[in-house]
């Protein structure tokens, strides 16, 4: 899409998309895009003092009912100022439904990319009809059920990696002996995987993450206690190991291989960052990535899987005996990320996606024109200050005004005038 | 010594209404003030001691206004100032704070790339939002941008008649502030009578003040007032400057007027101003500052209205169609004219043909006591500002008199808060947020 359009990127407050969020807003950017995020976190503390009340769960559920509006309130304040052609929310956004409808009613296009296993957070089927577009990690039976519900614009968009953030990174011995481990997992200690990883107790292995408390057997195996793990030391994490495990979560302790459809964000992220890995296998994976298991190796192949415990265990055997093997496949995944599988690739056909379906979308800004008759002295000043905004130097009179309308701190002469001057044209061409 | 700018991007009346504000900063060090490129030499006749300077709004020319304001900004950014106080809540203004950093700004500052207010000027709002009570007139909401305001009795002279005759403005910019010329012919003429029989040396001149605009105007007006008076009038519509305006209004023992730019002109110089003042002119907020006026405010149920809103007993804000509208009404009663030649008349008479929908005010440094419409006994040497004492009961007084206090209070924080504040209105001028956040002095 060559127009460049404006985005809120709202965020959640908490949770696996909100880095999610980060690197859309980045990729964005990287477009084009004129972005603003809406930055939820901070009022994670706000809830966290409304938590600590001794009050009775009435009191509370207003008072939380309150800070999920003010939120809101907060969310179209900025949507006032920046005036944006789209609001696109991540999972777990804090955007009431009084909120959507208010956006509906300003002509204001609004999308979530639901980066969730709909089975996990059933809430989609309250929000997915109030938006205009539903962006979804699942294929069917996710998008039939969304259709069901009269959900005219939902679509699959599977997650992807930030080639810039998630790359690969040389380490130091020390770093490398701290974070490295023949075998290293670094996630949320869910049930499944509680059981899985008993089996290995015999390699050397790390765990890293938070949710793992209460298993002595695994007690031993866990890192920093439990603590939550940065994104930036998560990268050097899974730079130092020798095969990075990636067993999707699931709240199942009868199947530990969940089988489920969705590839999760590891895979996109340890891909990017040449880091080798071992994942099982899911419904979407091959279509994103090119499989192999032992018993069909491919020079090609991107991904190492596994469908089961058995086939876990010849893995970890094999690969570990081969490190050539696993840096080709780590190799083999990075070029794939950043051939198909970036948060780039992702934001454009999303925007793409909208801006298809939509009609007059963007709507056209009214455009001014640069005075004519300005004497050269000036031009070369105003070139000067699109150079500085990082614009080409015929930029439009629009473009230059929105890109200093967003500075903050002084203003030079020039650049003051030009937005003076902008305030004239709307005063006497209103 | 501070360097400090005023921008003040208003009008004529708006400069002149910054006065408090100018002479309090004169004694903090350097001032300058930047105004309307039209009104940079009335601003230099008027404030002698600053640095004027001029920016380009009115120009029809994109390519010049943007050249010469570039010049400006230049020699604005220059100067370096301490404090900034941008006094104006216009996207101009706005623009022009970008200039200067945000920790200079005074008044209407500046959070990141948006607007931010003051304190002060968030009260502002909150007792704007029923006009009916203004307590502060703007005038002093200015000067107390000002860390430390000079006293209020000290902005303007003591207003009294000089000897030189009655000047009429014709009418105001808007039609909404202008008399229908049939009336306000009846009302020169009362009051011409009042000051022929009050004043030994009235002698007798009328001067129309007015813009080419109200030429038409003052020819309908002469058709309507005495032959008598014909050969009195010196007609200076449409014939002054700014500069030569102010020579005429100089020495003149009284100025009426329905609008408020030219009366603040008459107050900095010690003219009496009788205002007639029809719902969209507020004594209250912009009434001539200083002791020695009087103002006729309408005072209907749909009184204060803004100037530029269309009124809704009215078709359009055409002239033609004003006159029948209530507050134009008002100042067609004969009960007007009565009490404007006051003499003619006995108490017994006035009494039965009473004022409607129009309220007699003086201007007054005096607060008023706990019972609402009784004056203080003791003058207050350091007044607050400019009030008006109303020559009638009036229903507004007492709750204005509360928020004044409330105001001063916070204003000074020598005069404690009295007790019986009425709760509604309090709440309406104080926040809860006022004192759950940290409390700022209102020239922030």
């Amino acid at each position: 899409m060559h127009t460049k359009i404006k985005v809120l990127l709202v965020l959640p407050v908490y949770g696996g998309s909100l880095p999610i969020g980060t690197y859309c807003a980045e990729a964005l950017k990287e477009l084009g895009h004129k972005v603003e995020t809406f930055n939820a976190p901070p009022f994670l503390e706000a809830y966290k003092a409304l938590r600590s009340l001794d009050i009775s769960q009435e009191q509370f559920n207003a008072l939380e009912q309150n800070l999920v509006q003010l939120m809101s309130q907060a969310i179209y304040a900025q949507v006032e100022a920046f005036k944006p052609d789209l609001v696109l929310a991540m999972a777990q956004a804090p955007i009431n439904r009084n909120l959507l409808k208010k956006l509906k009613r300003d002509s204001i296009k609004t999308a979530m990319w639901f980066v969730e296993d709909y089975k996990v957070f059933p809430y989609w089927q309250a929000l997915a009809p109030l938006y205009d577009y539903f962006f979804v990690i699942q294929k069917d039976p996710f998008l039939s059920k969304l259709k069901e519900l009269d959900v005219q614009n939902a679509y699959y968009l599977p997650l992807a990696a930030s080639p810039t953030f998630h790359k690969k990174e040389v380490i130091d011995k020390e770093e490398a002996s701290f974070y490295g481990a023949d075998i290293g997992f670094m996630g949320a200690g869910y049930p499944n995987r509680r059981i899985a990883f008993r089996s290995l107790l015999r390699y050397d292995f790390k765990i890293w993450g938070s949710d793992w408390e209460n298993d002595s057997l695994l007690e031993k195996y866990i890192q920093k206690n439990g603590t939550r793990i940065t994104p930036e030391e998560s990268i050097k994490i899974y730079n130092a190991n020798k095969i990075n495990l990636n067993l999707h979560s699931s709240t199942q302790t009868n199947n530990l291989i969940s089988h489920g459809d969705f590839v999760n964000p590891r895979t996109f992220e340890l891909a990017s960052m040449e880091a080798f890995q071992l994942v099982d296998k899911r419904g979407l994976m091959d279509e994103l990535f090119v499989c192999a298991d032992l018993n069909n190796p491919r020079d090609d192949a991107e991904l190492a899987t596994f469908d089961s415990m058995e086939s876990l265990h010849e893995n970890i055997a094999y690969y570990l005996k081969y490190p050539e093997k696993r840096a080709a496949l780590a190799k083999n995944a990075r070029k794939r990320i950043e051939k198909e599988h970036s948060y780039t690739q992702r934001m454009d056909t999303l925007i793409q996606c909208i801006s298809d379906t939509s009609m007059d979308w963007p709507s056209p800004a009214q455009e001014i024109q640069w005075p004519t008759n300005l004497s050269p002295e000036i031009k070369t000043k105003i070139e000067t200050i699109t150079a500085k905004l990082n614009l080409d130097a015929d930029a439009s009179f629009n473009l230059v005004t929105e890109e200093l309308r967003r500075k903050t701190g002084e203003l030079d002469e020039t650049e003051t005038a030009i937005l003076f001057l902008e305030e004239w044209q709307k005063f006497y061409t209103k | 010594m501070a360097k400090q700018l005023v921008t003040q991007l208003a009008r004529l009346g708006d400069i002149v209404q910054t006065k408090r504000l100018m002479l309090s900063l004169k004694n903090e060090g350097e001032l300058c003030m930047l105004v309307d490129k039209n009104l940079v030499d009335f601003a230099r006749m008027l404030y002698p001691y600053a640095e004027i300077f001029g920016v380009d709004i009115h120009n029809t020319n994109a390519s010049e206004i943007f050249e010469n304001n570039l010049q400006s900004f230049k020699k604005l950014k220059e100067q370096e100032f301490d404090h900034v106080y941008a006094l104006n809540h216009s996207s101009f203004s706005q623009r022009i704070n970008t200039l200067f950093p945000e920790e200079a700004l005074r008044g209407y500052g500046r959070n990141a790339s948006h607007e931010k207010h003051s304190k002060w000027i968030q009260l502002a709002f909150r007792w704007m939002k029923d006009r009916r009570y203004t307590p502060l007139n703007l005038m002093d909401f200015w000067g107390y941008f000002a860390p430390n305001p000079v006293a209020s009795q000290l902005v303007n002279p003591i207003a009294k008649p000089q000897g030189k005759g009655l000047g009429i403005v014709l009418a105001g910019q808007n039609a909404k502030r202008s008399l229908c010329a049939q009336d306000y012919a009846k009302i020169i003429h009362a009051v011409y009578e009042r000051l022929q029989t009050e004043n030994n040396s009235f002698s007798g001149s009328l001067f129309f003040f007015g813009t080419n605009n109200e030429k038409k105007f003052s020819q309908e007006l002469m058709n309507h007032l005495p032959r008598k008076f014909h050969s009195q009038v010196i007609n200076l519509t449409g014939k002054t400057n700014l500069n030569e305006l102010m020579q005429h209004l100089e020495g003149l023992d009284l100025l009426l007027t329905p609008d408020t730019g030219i009366a603040h002109l008459a107050a900095h110089l010690g003219v009496p101003v009788e205002g007639f003042y029809l719902s969209s002119a507020n004594c209250f907020e912009t009434g001539p500052y200083g002791i020695g006026h009087s103002v006729w405010q309408a005072s209907t149920t749909c009184s204060p209205c803004t100037e530029f809103q269309i009124c809704p007993h009215a078709e359009s804000n055409n002239k033609d169609s004003m006159s029948s509208l209530p507050c134009h009404q008002a100042f067609q009663q004969p009960a007007l004219l009565m009490r404007l030649n006051i003499n003619k008349y006995t108490e017994e008479r006035l009494q039965k043909q009473p004022l409607m929908d129009i309220i007699h005010y003086t201007s007054s440094f005096e607060e008023y006591a706990d019972n609402a419409s009784t004056p203080s006994s003791c003058i207050d040497k350091n007044a607050f500002g400019l009030t008006w004492q109303g020559k009638q009961i009036e229903s507004h007084q007492r709750i204005r008199s509360e928020q004044r206090s409330l105001l001063q209070a916070y204003c000074t924080a020598i005069k404690p808060i009295p007790m019986n504040i009425n709760p509604v209105q309090n709440t309406a001028l104080f926040h809860e947020t006022d004192w759950i956040f940290p409390q700022n002095y209102p020239n922030e």
